[in-house]
C-alpha cells in the first residue's frame, strides 16, 4: 500500500471517528487500534499500543501542562483577574476608547499568567465586554479587542500549546516558550493600532471623565506588583535559564497560590475545588496525548510521515512554500477541530518537513503555534468564539462574533508573515 | 463542563460518584507532584541538594493522574469532541448518535483494558523493571492503565444507560456542548 492510500484511509477514518462526535481522545485511540490491527493482524503485536500509551504521557516535560493549568485556575478562582483589570483600567483612564486598550494590556498580563487563550478570552469577555457595552462602546471596540487580546495567552509564556508542540515535535520547550514573546508584541501592536484607527470614528468615547493624575496612575500600576512574582517565576526563570520549564511551571503555580492566598485566604474546600478543576482539564488534555506516540508510530510505519515530507520537498520550490503548505493545513484543521487535536494531527507532519528540509525548529514551531492559536478564533468552530458567546450579553449574536473576529484572524496571519520575514522577531530573546 | 446526572439510576449515580472520587485522588496526586518539584528546585538552590528521585516520581504521578482523572472527565462529559455533525441533527437523532458513541467508546475501552492486562501479565512474568534514579517493577506503574480503562468502560456504560433513558423520553434535551481549553 502506498503512503498516499494509507494517508487517505487514515484521514478518512479520522473524519468519520471525529465527525460522529466520539471524544477526540477516544477517536484517536479507536483509529490507532484499527490501524494497528490492519497492519499487524495479531493481538500479541497490539501490546505496543499499551507501551506507547504509557510512554506518551510518562514524560516529565508534560508535567508543565497540569502545573500551568493549575496556575491559571488559581489566578482566576482567587479573583486576581479583577485586580489586574481594575489596575489597568485606572492607568488607562480618560484615554479615548480606554476600555479597548485595557483589553489589550490586560490580555498581555493575563497571558503571562495563564496558558490557554480560551481562559483568558472568557475572563476578558466576562468582566470587560458588558461594562464597555454599557458605556456605549460599539461592538467592534467592546468585543473585537477581547477576541484578539485573548489569543495573546497562546504566545506569552506560560503557553500550553508551546509545551505540547515542543514535547511532541522534540523542540526545546524553553526556547519555544520564549520565542512566543516577540510575536506577542507584534500582535499586540497590530491590535493597538486597530483600536486607535477604529476609535477615531467615535469621538464621544473621549468624554469618559477626567483622567487620573500621574501619581494616581502610578499608584494603580503598583497594585500589579504582586502578580509580578508568578510572572518572574515562569518567564524570568526560563529566560535566565535557571530551571527547566517543568520546574518553572511548578514554582510559578506555587507563587500564584501564595500571592492569591495573601490577597484572599482560601479554605481547604476552595483549594481542593481548584485542584480538581485543574485535574479535569489536565486529564482531558493528557488523555488525548495518550494516543500520540502510537499515532506517530503508525504514520512512520505506513510511510505517511516520510512520504508526505518527501512529496513536499519535491513539489515545493522553496522552504517557504513548504512551510506555508504545512501552516495552511494546520489553519484549515483549526477551523474544525480544537487546538490539541490540531497539534496532534499536524505536528508529525510539521516535524517531518522540519527535519527533512533542515528548517529552524524554533522559528517553524512558533509560526505553527500562532497558526494553531488562530484556529481558536476562526469561524466556524473556534472554541474561543463559543466561550466568548457564553459570557457576553445575549444581544451579541454568534453572527456578530463571526464578523468581529475576522480582522483579528488577519492580524494573527500578519504576525506569522512578519515572523516568517524576520526570524529575529521570534529569536531575539534566545541565546 | 456540564454536569448531567439529574436522571441517573442507582448504577449510574454510583458510578459517577466513584469516578468523581477517584478523580479527587488524581487532584491530590497533582498537588503532591507540584510540591515535590517545587521543593526539589528550592533544595537545589538553597542547599545544593536536589531530590534526585523527584522527576521519576513526578513522571509516574503524571501517568497516574491522567488515567484516574479521565473517568471523572467522562462522567462530566468533559472530553472535548468535534460536534459539527451532532449540532446539525434534530434532537432525536442527536440522542441516537450519543448512544452510538457511548457504545463505541465502551467497546474501545474494554479492548484497551484487555490489551493492558495482557501487557501487565507479560511484564510480571518477565520481571521487567523501570530504572532511573531508582528501580521499580513496571507493573507498579502500569496497573493504573487497565484500571483507568476499566473505569472508563464502566463510565461509558453509565453514560449509555443515561442516554438510552433520554432517548426514550422525548421531553429531555440533549445538551450539545463545546469543551476545550477552558
Amino acid at each position: 500500500m502506498s503512503w498516499v492510500t494509507a494517508g487517505l484511509l487514515l484521514a478518512g477514518g479520522l473524519i468519520i471517528a471525529l465527525g460522529l462526535g466520539l471524544p477526540v481522545a477516544f477517536a484517536f485511540g479507536v483509529l490507532n487500534l484499527i490501524a494497528a490491527w490492519l497492519l499487524f493482524g495479531s493481538v500479541d503485536a497490539l501490546s505496543f499500543l499499551v507501551q506507547s500509551a504509557y510512554s506518551s504521557v510518562a514524560n516529565i516535560y508534560l508535567s508543565a501542562i497540569p502545573f500551568f493549568i493549575l496556575m491559571g485556575t488559581i489566578f482566576v478562582r482567587a479573583g486576581l483577574s479583577t485586580v489586574v483589570l481594575d489596575a489597568i483600567g485606572k492607568v488607562m483612564h480618560g484615554v479615548r476608547a480606554s476600555g479597548s486598550y485595557v483589553a489589550v494590556f490586560s490580555g498581555i498580563v493575563l497571558g503571562a499568567l495563564m496558558g490557554a487563550s480560551v481562559a483568558s478570552t472568557s475572563v476578558l469577555g466576562k468582566t470587560l465586554t458588558p461594562e464597555l457595552l454599557k458605556r456605549g462602546y460599539p461592538k467592534s471596540l467592546a468585543v473585537g479587542p477581547v477576541i484578539g487580546s485573548g489569543t495573546l495567552a497562546n504566545l506569552i509564556p506560560p503557553s500550553l500549546g508551546a509545551v505540547l508542540i515542543g514535547s511532541l515535535a522534540g523542540i526545546s520547550i524553553s526556547d519555544l516558550l520564549l520565542a512566543g514573546i516577540g510575536p506577542a508584541i507584534v500582535l499586540s501592536c497590530l491590535i493597538l493600532i486597530y483600536i486607535f484607527w477604529r476609535s477615531r470614528a467615535y469621538p464621544e468615547l473621549e468624554s469618559e471623565g477626567v483622567g487620573l493624575s500621574v501619581a494616581g496612575r502610578l499608584r494603580a500600576l503598583l497594585k500589579l506588583t504582586p502578580v509580578l512574582l508568578p510572572i518572574f517565576c515562569v518567564t524570568g526563570v526560563i529566560y535566565l535559564d535557571i530551571a527547566t520549564p517543568t520546574e518553572a511551571s511548578a514554582t510559578g503555580a506555587l507563587a500564584t497560590f501564595i500571592v492569591a492566598y495573601l490577597y484572599r485566604p482560601m479554605s481547604w474546600r476552595t483549594i481542593l475545588g481548584i485542584a480538581t478543576d485543574a485535574l479535569e482539564l489536565s486529564a482531558m488534555l493528557l488523555f488525548i496525548v495518550v494516543s500520540s506516540k502510537a499515532y506517530s508510530q503508525i504514520l512512520a510505519i505506513t510511510g505517511i510521515a516520510s512520504g508526505f515530507s518527501e512529496f513536499l520537498r519535491s513539489v515545493a520550490p522553496s522552504v517557504y512554500v513548504a512551510i506555508l503548505i504545512v501552516l495552511a493545513i494546520a489553519l484549515l484543521l483549526g477551523c474544525f477541530m480544537d487546538q490539541t487535536s490540531v497539534i496532534f494531527v499536524a505536528v508529525p507532519l510539521m516535524a517531518g518537513v522540519m527535519n527533512k528540509m533542515n528548517i529552524d525548529p524554533i522559528w517553524f514551531g512558533i509560526m505553527f503555534s500562532i497558526v494553531v492559536g488562530t484556529g481558536g478564533i476562526s469561524p466556524p468552530f473556534g472554541l474561543n468564539l463559543f466561550a466568548l458567546k457564553g459570557v457576553v450579553p445575549p444581544d451579541i449574536s454568534m453572527k456578530d462574533i463571526y464578523k468581529l473576529c475576522l480582522p483579528f484572524c488577519a492580524f494573527e496571519l500578519a504576525t506569522v508573515g512578519i515572523t516568517m520575514a524576520f526570524p529575529a522577531v521570534a529569536k531575539f530573546l534566545l541565546n | 463542563m456540564t454536569r448531567s446526572r439529574e436522571d441517573g439510576g442507582t448504577f449510574e449515580s454510583l458510578m459517577s460518584r466513584f469516578s468523581d472520587g477517584v478523580g479527587v485522588v488524581g487532584a491530590i496526586i497533582l498537588v503532591l507532584m507540584l510540591l515535590l518539584i517545587a521543593l526539589s528546585v528550592v533544595l537545589r538552590y538553597a542547599f545544593n541538594a536536589p531530590i534526585t528521585w523527584a522527576d521519576q516520581v513526578a513522571t509516574y504521578g503524571l501517568v497516574y493522574m491522567t488515567f484516574v482523572g479521565a473517568p471523572r472527565v467522562l462522567a462530566r462529559r468533559g472530553h472535548v469532541s468535534v460536534d459539527i455533525l451532532e449540532a446539525s441533527l434534530n434532537p432525536h437523532r442527536q440522542k441516537l448518535l450519543r448512544v452510538f458513541v457511548d457504545v463505541i467508546g465502551m467497546l474501545y475501552c474494554i479492548a484497551f483494558c484487555y490489551l493492558a492486562l495482557l501487557e501487565i501479565k507479560r511484564v510480571i512474568t518477565r520481571g521487567a523493571e523501570f530504572s532511573d534514579a531508582f528501580t521499580v517493577p513496571q507493573w507498579i506503574v502500569y496497573w493504573v492503565i487497565p484500571f483507568g480503562a476499566a473505569m472508563l468502560a464502566l463510565q461509558f456504560l453509565a453514560n449509555l444507560l443515561i442516554d438510552l433513558r433520554r432517548l426514550r423520553n422525548p421531553e429531555s434535551t440533549s445538551d450539545v456542548q463545546f469543551g476545550g481549553w477552558a
